[in-house]
């Protein structure tokens, strides 16, 4: 990959330096374009020659001579075509992790680290001095993550501090306000919980978790969950991961058909830029809680199917407040 | 005062289409009882003290050596240990000055005294309401209740501070003491500030009060009772005596429960006022329309459109001081044309949030709790002053990418947030959000709500009145623990405890929602060729915000995951007509 087509997918995560990600973003990013550098070349022939053909076929009958042959080769280079794009062999098909990662530490020796990437902050206790009278307030709503990384990547945008949302990943993540973060989410009865994880089995078990846990949100309020689902990849095809382990069962809140997804295949949310991430998750937060219907409560779970479909608008919300 | 509500009135709403007119303010018969006030000193220099007197409208008064005493006031009172007396003439502020009662006066006032020996004392209200600008000039001072004032009064010249540009860019106000005129100050909201021969010195006559003790025993039920008494004391200092009383309706609980409480104790008409923008634009007309109902008012709804606002926008922002981007201004001035017509007091809600502890001190505790995963941000010592400026939710990313030069050069250093750092540290307040409390009433109050809805409703001769921001309902709020402002989720808790009994349920529980000004929608559609005209036409050629950026603006090429085109568009829009009006002109 060239270092303009290394740069371009720097500027397609980061949308042109306004955001900070992951290198995983940048992973999924560059398997993207690798795809589309290989399929156009091919592509494109074969259209040229079917096009060529089809010149001939509508020269060969208006000289009202036998058209068989430039119909027969023109149909064969369409069929060709149409066979190659969807075989195999032009499958977006991922980057080795080894490559990207050779390629990502070339970058970074060559040009410095590029200045909106992620980099997790080693030490775990909070920075600040403890302000004590924090402890006493709540937020209107809180994303619960299955990762870390998908942690940071909210946080270094700032989308808890835009969306007065608490961000915590499941395993408790950031170490430092984790606890008190938590205790304070208990305060509020009216708190809006949305799971955003990956769509792999702990993930598209983390909304379930959630809701049965005590130490969650047992009893309290109900888990919206944001994505991502196996029913979320279809515009993901080629960027797929193998699944772990073979065997997963159609237990706490994944289904049959679910669970047969997951036991051949993962989903990474790294695979959506950063800039529709947080556009969809917004959205995501944003909706009326009419909006998602009674239909779809099953023991405490709420499931948004929309935000993060891939019919999903990306507005801002429509009229802005002021002040 | 009895809970009961008086009859409901048998109008419905009326629907009140607020066109595009005549220049604001030039059919209206209607005057305030004061005026606006000023000065020059130091020397004779009548022809610019009569330029002076001119610029500062109908009804002005200078302090000069015969009239020393020049004051602009509003629903004054001056309180004595369990008594209070209304202000109601020159005669009165004599005695309370001579007394050296200035400290007990509740109320809007800006004063201007000029002694016998030629010094002078310049004062403004505790809170804000009326304010009051300065320009030393050697080798004398000239004061006046507006900016555009000073201006012509010629004694000054007109430089543009380019630091306050990036202020209005960030705030969207410009606050403390600088202008965006260059050796032109203004008064800060309590302040008293003496000038005798080329020397200033300054004194407060009140500061917002210091927070409650950590850990004081408290008790809820003698903490609902007081503030419920403060609460209808300050509404009915705001009551004019035999007349009808207007009063701005959003249906959030702040307006709400003020005009609930005029009901209850006004003896002649409450009229209330909603707006709407029309249909196709989100509103919370049936909220404002509940609340009239219950309440029985003569309720307007006004419905602005965007032919109105534009055609009225410049007027608008030459009335102002400072320029102000919310994008309310325009709007306040077309609801106070339509309110003239039938009242001279106009009550708001204004004051709750900031005093009460709304949603904008939320952001500002998660920056806290959260810190910056990256390294760098750790260890930012002006991270808390960054995040402040960063919650207004304005242009404070946007700076680098979008001043011009000069401008950037002049906010170097961390300027702004090294300049609100001592705010952080204030011994006064030990609990974070304490700090932001008080933070959030002086750069609001005085600082953005008062001055628009001054500036906006003087062309119509109506007097505006914000009971939430009366001393003792602020001094009140200080005093409430941290655990009785927000509990569990409720904010505002110990407010809505203590006029439950006033308002339908469905008002104290509904979620908080802004005002929405439908800024998003019209710079998508209508109001986009003028955006277009005036930021390209007018702005860019003012060399203070770089062109590509503007383009990238109005293309909506900005980036990032919430770009608030419209707010910005908005903002910039404001700031080329004030520098076009006020600054130019």
């Amino acid at each position: 990959m060239t270092d303009a087509a290394f740069q371009g997918a720097i500027d397609a995560v980061s949308s042109k330096g306004k955001l900070k990600w992951g290198v995983e973003n940048l992973y999924y990013e560059v398997c993207r374009r690798k795809y589309r550098q290989k399929r156009l070349p091919v592509a494109g022939c074969l259209v040229v020659i079917a096009v060529f053909a089809g010149i001939a076929v509508i020269a060969s009958s208006q000289r009202k001579e036998g058209c068989a042959i430039p119909a027969f080769v023109a149909a064969a280079a369409g069929i060709a075509a149409i066979l190659a794009v969807k075989s195999a062999a032009f499958q977006r098909a991922r980057l080795p992790l080894e490559t990207f990662n050779k390629m990502w530490g070339q970058w970074v020796e060559t040009h410095g680290a590029p200045p909106g990437v992620i980099v997790r902050k080693k030490s775990t206790a909070p920075e600040r001095s403890k302000e004590s009278d924090l402890h006493d307030y709540s937020f209107d709503r809180a994303v619960i993550c299955d990762r870390a990384r998908t942690v940071d990547l909210l946080l270094a945008n700032n989308f808890h501090f835009e969306n007065n949302c608490a961000v915590l990943s499941i395993e408790g993540y950031p170490a430092g306000p984790f606890e008190a973060v938590r205790a304070m989410l208990k305060r509020n009865p009216r708190l809006e919980v949305f799971a955003l994880h990956d769509a792999t089995p702990a993930g598209c078990r983390l909304a379930f978790r959630l809701a049965h846990d005590p130490a969650w949100f047992l009893g309290h309020v109900p888990v919206i969950d944001v994505g991502l689902r196996p029913r979320h990849a279809a515009p993901f095809a080629g960027l797929l991961l193998a699944a772990e382990s073979p065997g997963v069962e159609a237990t706490q809140g994944i289904s049959t058909d679910e669970a047969r997804w997951l036991s051949k295949s993962r989903l990474e949310l790294a695979v959506i830029r950063p800039e529709q991430v947080l556009k969809r998750l917004f959205l995501a937060i944003s909706r009326k809680s009419g909006d998602l219907g009674e239909t779809m409560v099953t023991g405490g779970v709420v499931s948004d199917e929309s935000s993060f479909g891939s019919d999903a608008g990306t507005s801002d919300g429509g009229a802005d407040s002021f002040g | 005062m009895t809970t009961e509500m008086r009859p409901p009135a048998e109008d419905p709403p009326v629907l009140v289409r607020a066109e595009a007119g005549p220049p604001l303010g030039i059919d209206s018969n209607r005057r305030r009882p004061a005026g606006r006030v000023g000065g020059v000193f130091g020397g004779r220099f009548e022809e610019h003290s009569a330029r002076l007197l001119r610029a500062l409208g109908p009804g002005a008064v200078l302090a000069t050596a015969d009239a020393p005493l020049a004051v602009d006031w509003d629903a004054c009172f001056e309180v004595d240990g369990g008594g209070e007396r209304e202000i109601r003439d020159l005669a009165d502020w004599r005695r309370v000055l001579a007394a050296g009662r200035l400290a007990s006066i509740r109320g809007a006032f800006s004063l201007v005294v000029r002694e016998p020996g030629g010094a002078v004392t310049l004062a403004r209200d505790g809170i804000g309401e009326r304010t009051l600008f300065y320009a030393p000039f050697p080798p004398g001072l000239v004061a006046a209740s507006t900016l555009p004032a000073i201006l012509a009064s010629g004694l000054v010249d007109r430089r543009l501070d380019l630091a306050s540009v990036a202020r209005y860019l960030v705030y969207a106000y410009v606050p403390g003491e600088a202008t965006l005129a260059e050796g032109v100050f203004e008064l800060l909201p309590g302040e008293i500030l003496r000038w005798r021969e080329g020397e200033l010195t300054r004194s407060w006559l009140w500061q917002l009060p210091p927070e409650r003790p950590e850990g004081e025993a408290f008790d809820e039920r003698a903490l609902t009772r007081g503030l419920r008494a403060r609460l209808e004391r300050a509404v009915s200092r705001r009551l004019p005596l035999g007349e009808a009383v207007g009063a701005t309706l959003s249906g959030g609980v702040d307006s709400s429960l003020v005009v609930a409480l005029a009901r209850g104790f006004h003896d002649r008409s409450v009229f209330t006022y909603s707006v709407s923008f029309g249909e196709g634009y989100a509103n919370e007309l049936p909220w404002s329309s509940l609340v009239a109902r219950h309440c029985g008012t003569r309720h307007r709804i006004v419905e602005i459109s965007p032919e109105a606002v534009v055609r009225h926008l410049d007027e608008s922002i030459a009335l102002l001081s400072e320029p102000i981007g919310d994008p309310l201004t325009v709007p306040n001035a077309l609801l106070f044309r339509e309110a003239s017509r039938e009242t001279g007091v106009v009550l708001n809600g204004e004051g709750g949030d900031p005093c009460f502890g709304g949603p904008k001190n939320l952001p500002m505790l998660l920056a806290e709790l959260y810190g910056g995963p990256n390294e760098e941000e750790a260890a930012d010592p002006l991270a808390r002053e960054r995040s402040y400026l960063r919650a207004h939710q304005k242009c404070y990313d946007d700076l680098p990418g979008m001043l011009a030069e000069e401008p950037f050069d002049a906010i170097a250093g961390d300027r702004l947030l090294r300049e609100i750092a001592w705010r952080f540290e204030d011994p006064r307040y030990h609990r974070f959000v304490s700090k932001l409390q008080a933070m959030n009433v002086i750069f609001k109050g005085g600082h953005h709500i008062l001055p628009k809805v001054d500036a906006e409703s003087f062309p119509f001769g109506v007097l505006p009145r914000s009971p939430l921001f009366d001393r003792d309902v602020v001094e009140a709020a200080f005093g409430i623990p941290p655990q009785l402002k927000l509990k569990g989720s409720v904010e505002k808790f110990l407010l809505k405890e203590s006029i439950r009994d006033l308002l339908p349920r469905e008002i104290l529980d509904r979620p908080k929602s802004g005002m929405l000004v439908p800024v998003e929608k019209w710079f998508e559609g209508p109001l986009l060729p003028i955006a277009r005209e005036r930021l390209l036409g007018g702005l860019a050629p003012m060399g203070l915000i770089r062109t590509d950026w503007i383009e990238r603006l109005l293309a909506g090429r900005l980036g990032g995951a919430r770009p608030r085109r419209g707010v910005k568009i908005w903002l910039l829009l404001t700031l080329e007509a004030w520098i076009r009006t006020v600054f130019r002109s």
